[in-house]
Order: structure tokens, then C-alpha cells, then sequence
């Protein structure tokens, strides 16, 4: 894990990045200004709410939008390439090359009428068309030993209702490592997962990606798999970037207090059910955001003050590399010792 | 079909991006059903057995026909004309200019399915493009080419294949491409859906992440679905165009003589039906066996392709 950015320029980064939708009263800024850097070689986990943007935001990195939406602003470089500017063309060279996406469910994400074996194959055919067909087997068969599918001969002639969930999303890895990509994109890897296998799943995405050298965004609101998985995380919120910093300084010492309530509110196995936190309110729809920091209806710290309703605040990153974007940052420790006795914590918001 | 269009709907209503759509029944639009407990094994229903056996003649008759020592569709034999069926060498008799009934049934049965598997193709082809053009682009191209459809069906058809017919005058080649570009809506329209809803499946967007090409989603992931669905309307539709050439021919627009075709026989024996009931009979049974057999198992086919490839005779996975 790094304890400060690596030497070396950034798999991908991206500046001040806005998509807007197009609302019937305008547009609507659904990724507001956001800003992070995925460096070689390490995981960055993205954490929010529903509607936080963060499958926004790696859709714009991957030029796949859904209609209607776009990018406004902002840049979106990948190994020196300009994503948002790309050609199409070059864009889908790029696409399942370079970066490679796993989602969520791998039942919905693989054709139902195709065998594994067809599938993975033409993963690797799409950007391998000068294999031979005994080649493309080869590899196929390969993969599955890679991510460590047993029988891997007998799986290749499958269909996918024919796999447990975990093989399934096993095989999914597999064709996102076929190109050895720079870049893994993992949306909610395990979300759709049995709990009993999401960590045999995670292993193994983790060992593949550590073999392959590949940098990975882990997109999730999981916090314990963040905490588990990740070297830095981004914490976003209606849009907006909260927080990010290593997994140590983010989770060890919260400054934004939207990260504080997210951490206040997961259960510990070692502490009792009744005392877990809950932020209140609910996050404010795309076209009712609040002029002022996103996140001050729900503030508990300074939700009620004029500066947070009237100025968002914008990231502030320390020499360490601790970033927050909040005016009132400096007081959030105090907040987490006064939650951490549930009553105050009530009387306090 | 009704089946597809109530399993499409909950596909279509899922965005391409909603990562966490679940489709309750995702393989039910594609035809894949979970695995049933073998049953046991259960015979061939009665209707299966009439079909076939209808089937099987026909084929016999056209294929196996020519090889009789009799066979001989052309040769006129004045002084043997009318001859009743099985008289001496004559299994089904002659027709008035004495040629050998037997061998123009059979030689009109080739041309007959020749004509009709060339004008499903040029059909399927024609639908199958538009349909997932339309379907899987959507938008503007979708309502250009569905309009066209929509056109396209408000021109009668026979109407249609007698003028232009009547245009440039009649032979074997412009039938087949008049009939091959007049079939071809309802293909187009069954792709169409079919592309529709599958477009939004996360596959198809996984597959986008993968670098696919719009070509390649096409070929690779839609055709394959859509084919089967097709050829279960193409064999209804061998039947149909079967008829519709057989009307042509009967019109005398279709086959010119002296090829035989079923309908051209009808015409012709018509004249003789007090007489000689078997010129009309023999031909028109030939087209009750083909297109009877086909509506049958086109049908059985298509009850039990829904469950999944399930065994096309027993219905037994």
C-alpha cells in the first residue's frame, strides 16, 4: 500500500470532470467537477451513495455515457490519450485492451445462448484477430486456469446458467484480463455475489490483478471491501468528490464529515447492533441539490451555517495527499468522539 | 410469437447503463429454459406422425421420381393422351398432350420448392437486415425502415406481382424476385423486437466494453437469438409462398410452360375436371401434403422451440 503517491504519471486522471443530463428545465450536473488520479500498479476504491455519480464518472472514462447524457468540462486522460476528444474508432481499441470493465451481476453482463467458451473467445478475438482458432482455445482455456476454474476444458462448453455465480463472475475476470489491460474497472464486483464466496471472488480478482500489473477502480459502496482492497480511496457525494487519501488516512481519520457518518454508520463485528449511526435525511435528488456544499442539509458539523449554504467548498489536498472538501473539516474529529456515545450523537443532530 | 413479444417487455424497460437492472426471466426471451428432470421418454403424437408421413411423401415423390424407369415429363405422346391413372406404365395416368402425370407432379414439385426455399432466403436476408438495423440503432433509422415496412404492407400483394408482372413479363427469375422482396415485413419486424430488446441487455453493453464493434454485437450476439425464431416463420412461409406461386402459375404469371408447376397443372386440368378429375387432383393433393406437413410441424416446432431446443418430435428435452 502506498503511503504517498508513486513515482510515475498516472494510468488515468481526471480534472474537473462535469456530465450534465439533459433535464426538462436545462441541464442537470450529475458529475460535478471531480477530480482523481488512478496510479500505476494500484487499486482505487470510489465510494458512494446511489446517484453519487461514481458509475457515472467511469462510464465518462470509458466514453460510454448512457443517451442524453454528456461531458461538459473537465478532462479525462488515459496514458497520455485524451478520452473525452478520441475518435470512436480509437476509442474501441481502447476499450477491453487497455481498459477492461467487470460488472456487477455476471448472469446479466454474459449472453445467455453463448457457451463460456464462445464468449471468452471472442473477448480475446476482438482484439487478437490474427489468432488462429487453436490459439484462441489455447488462451481460453488458459484464462480459466487463471482465475483457477477447475476442468477447464468441460467449463469452456457451458452455458452460463450452467455456472455457480462465483464461477460465473470468475469467467467475467478472465475475459477482463484476456488483453492484459492497464486498466481494470470493477463496478460492484461482488455485490451480486453470496456473501460465502464474494471474498473466494475477491481473492482472486486480487491475485489476477497484482499477475497482470493492472491498475483497477474499485467502484463500490462497500466500505469493508474498500477498507480490505483498496491502496486510496475517493469518496463521493451528489456529484462532488468528498474526500480521498489513502485507506489509512481516510478511514483511520475522516476529515469530511460525510466520510465520518458513512464510517460511524457501518457495524463493527465487535461492537453492539443498536449503536450504528445514520446520517439524516436522504442524499438530494440531481435537480434539487443544494446552492451552497452538497452535503450541508445532512450536515451535521455545518450544515446550519451561512458559508457552507452559500459556497461549495472545493478539494483541499494536504502534502500528504489527503484531499477534503469541506470549510469546516478541522472540527469532523471532534464530531466522530461526540458520536461515538450514541445518546450525544442523537442530541447532536 | 406471443410468447416473445410478453418476455420482451421486461428487457426493453431496463436501461443500457442500469448496472443493477435484474431481468426476473432473462432467458425466457431467448428461448433458454432451465434444465427440465428427464421425463420419461414419450412417442411421437399422432399429428407429428400425419406431418412427417405428408412430408416424406412429397420429398420422396420429387426426389425419388425421377429415378423410375418411366420418368419422363416432356415427351408428348398424341395417341396416349388421358390416360386414367394406374393404367399400364402410367402410375397417375397422362394429361391431355399424353405426357406422364407422375414425372410433371414430381418435376413441378422441384421447381415449386426450389422457388420457394429461394424467395424465403432473399425474404430472411432482406428482414433480417432491416430488422436489426431498425432494431438495433434505433432512432431515426429505425423509423425510416419501419415505415417502409409499414408501406410495403399497405400494397396488395398479388395485386402488386400482377402489375409489375404484367411490366416486365413473366418468367421463372422475376418471380422469385418479386416474391423474394414482398415477404419480407414480418421477418423484418420479429428481428426488429427482437434486436430492441436485447440492445439493452448489460451483455450487449459488456460486450461494448470489450470493443466490440455495432457489426460484431450484431452478428455475434443478435443474429444467432433471431435465426432460430426466423426459421420457424420460414417453414410457415414455404407454404405461403408455395400458394402464391401456385396462384400465379395458375394465373398464368407464374412458371411458363413448358415447365410443369403445380398451379399450371390445376389451370390446365381444370378444363378436363368432368372428365379427367385426376389432372386437378394429383397436383392439388401434392400442395395439400406440402403445405400441410409444413403448418403442422412449423407449429409443433415452434411450441417446443420455446422450451428451450426441447426435442423437436417428442417435446422431450
Amino acid at each position: 500500500m502506498h503511503e504517498a503517491p508513486p513515482p510515475g504519471r498516472p494510468v488515468l486522471s481526471v480534472r474537473d470532470l462535469v456530465v450534465v443530463f439533459d433535464g426538462p428545465h436545462g441541464p442537470l450536473r450529475a458529475v460535478d467537477g471531480v477530480s482523481f488520479d488512478v496510479w500505476p500498479n494500484e487499486v482505487l476504491g470510489i465510494v458512494g451513495e446511489s446517484g453519487s455519480g461514481k458509475s457515472l464518472t467511469m462510464l465518462a472514462v470509458m466514453g460510454l455515457l448512457p443517451p442524453g447524457a454528456r461531458v461538459e468540462s473537465g478532462s479525462i486522460e488515459f496514458r497520455g490519450r485524451d478520452m473525452v476528444a478520441l475518435p470512436w474508432e480509437q476509442r474501441r481499441q481502447v476499450l477491453g485492451k487497455e481498459i477492461a470493465m467487470i460488472f456487477q451481476d455476471p448472469m446479466t453482463s454474459m449472453n445467455p445462448v453463448m457457451k463460456i467458451g464462445r464468449q471468452l473467445a471472442e473477448a480475446i478475438r476482438l482484439h487478437a484477430r490474427e489468432l488462429s482458432r487453436a490459439q484462441v482455445q489455447a488462451r481460453a482455456a488458459e484464462l480459466l486456469a487463471l482465475v483457477r476454474i477447475p476442468d477447464a476444458q468441460r467449463r469452456l462448453t457451458a452455458y452460463p446458467h450452467e455456472l455457480s455465480g462465483g464461477m460465473r463472475q470468475r469467467v467475467m475476470i478472465a475475459m477482463a484480463v484476456a488483453h492484459d489491460p492497464a486498466l481494470l474497472i470493477a463496478d460492484e464486483p461482488t455485490t451480486a455475489l453470496d456473501v460465502t464466496i464474494q471474498a473466494q471472488v475477491l481473492r482472486v480478482l486480487r491475485r489476477i490483478r497484482s499477475q497482470v500489473g493492472a491498475s483497477m477502480t474499485l467502484i463500490t459502496h462497500d466500505l469493508g471491501l474498500v477498507a480490505e482492497s483498496a491502496d486510496r480511496v475517493v469518496v463521493m457525494y451528489g456529484g462532488r468528490v468528498m474526500e480521498t487519501g489513502t485507506v489509512e488516512q481516510v478511514f483511520a481519520a475522516p476529515a469530511h464529515p460525510y466520510t465520518a457518518g458513512l464510517l460511524a454508520s457501518s457495524l463493527r463485528v465487535d461492537g453492539p447492533l443498536d449503536e450504528a449511526y445514520a446520517i439524516p435525511g436522504t442524499p438530494p435528488q440531481v435537480d434539487a441539490r443544494p446552492a451552497g456544499c452538497v452535503f450541508s442539509p445532512r450536515c451535521p458539523v455545518g450544515g446550519h451555517r451561512d458559508l457552507c449554504r452559500a459556497d461549495k467548498p472545493g478539494l483541499h489536498t494536504d502534502e500528504a495527499g489527503h484531499g477534503v472538501a469541506c470549510h469546516y473539516s478541522g472540527e469532523t474529529s471532534a464530531w466522530v468522539e461526540l458520536s461515538r456515545r450514541p445518546s450525544d450523537a442523537a442530541v447532536g443532530t | 410469437m406471443t410468447r416473445l413479444s410478453a418476455g420482451a417487455a421486461p428487457g426493453s424497460s431496463a436501461g443500457l447503463h442500469d448496472t443493477v437492472a435484474v431481468d426476473p426471466s432473462p432467458l425466457d426471451v431467448l428461448g433458454v429454459a432451465p434444465a427440465r428432470p428427464a421425463g420419461r421418454r414419450r412417442l411421437p403424437t399422432v399429428s407429428i406422425v400425419i406431418a412427417t408421413a405428408l412430408l416424406c411423401s412429397i420429398v420422396a415423390l420429387v426426389v425419388l421420381a425421377p429415378l423410375l424407369p418411366g420418368y419422363d415429363p416432356v415427351t408428348q405422346h398424341l395417341d396416349a393422351s388421358q390416360l386414367r391413372p394406374l393404367s399400364d406404365g402410367h402410375l397417375l395416368g397422362t394429361d391431355p398432350l399424353g405426357r406422364d402425370e407422375l414425372s410433371r407432379v414430381a418435376l413441378a414439385g422441384r421447381v415449386s420448392i426450389l422457388i420457394a426455399l429461394a424467395v424465403v432466403a432473399l425474404n430472411l436476408v432482406i428482414g433480417v437486415v432491416v430488422g436489426l438495423t431498425a432494431g438495433y440503432f434505433g432512432g431515426r433509422a429505425d423509423y425510416l425502415l419501419m415505415g417502409l415496412a409499414d408501406l410495403q404492407l399497405t400494397i396488395p400483394v398479388l395485386l402488386l406481382l400482377i402489375a409489375v408482372i404484367a411490366a416486365v413479363g413473366p418468367s421463372t427469375t422475376t418471380l422469385v424476385v418479386v416474391l423474394g422482396v414482398t415477404f419480407w415485413v414480418r421477418y423484418a419486424r420479429v428481428t426488429r423486437v427482437i434486436a430492441a430488446s436485447l440492445r439493452e441487455r448489460e451483455f450487449v453493453l459488456a460486450a461494448v466494453t470489450q470493443g466490440a464493434t455495432d457489426r460484431w454485437i450484431m452478428v455475434k450476439h443478435l443474429l444467432p437469438t433471431v435465426i432460430p425464431q426466423l426459421i420457424v416463420m420460414g417453414t410457415f412461409d414455404i407454404g405461403t409462398i408455395v400458394i402464391a406461386e401456385a396462384s400465379l402459375s395458375y394465373l398464368g404469371l407464374g412458371v411458363q410452360a413448358p415447365t410443369p408447376s403445380w398451379g399450371g397443372m390445376i389451370a390446365e386440368g381444370q378444363r378436363y375436371l368432368q372428365t379427367n378429375p385426376a389432372l386437378v387432383l394429383v397436383p392439388a393433393a401434392a400442395v395439400f401434403a406440402l403445405l400441410g406437413g409444413l403448418a403442422i410441424l412449423g407449429q409443433r416446432f415452434s411450441a417446443t422451440y420455446g422450451r428451450g431446443g426441447a426435442d423437436l418430435v417428442t417435446g422431450r428435452r
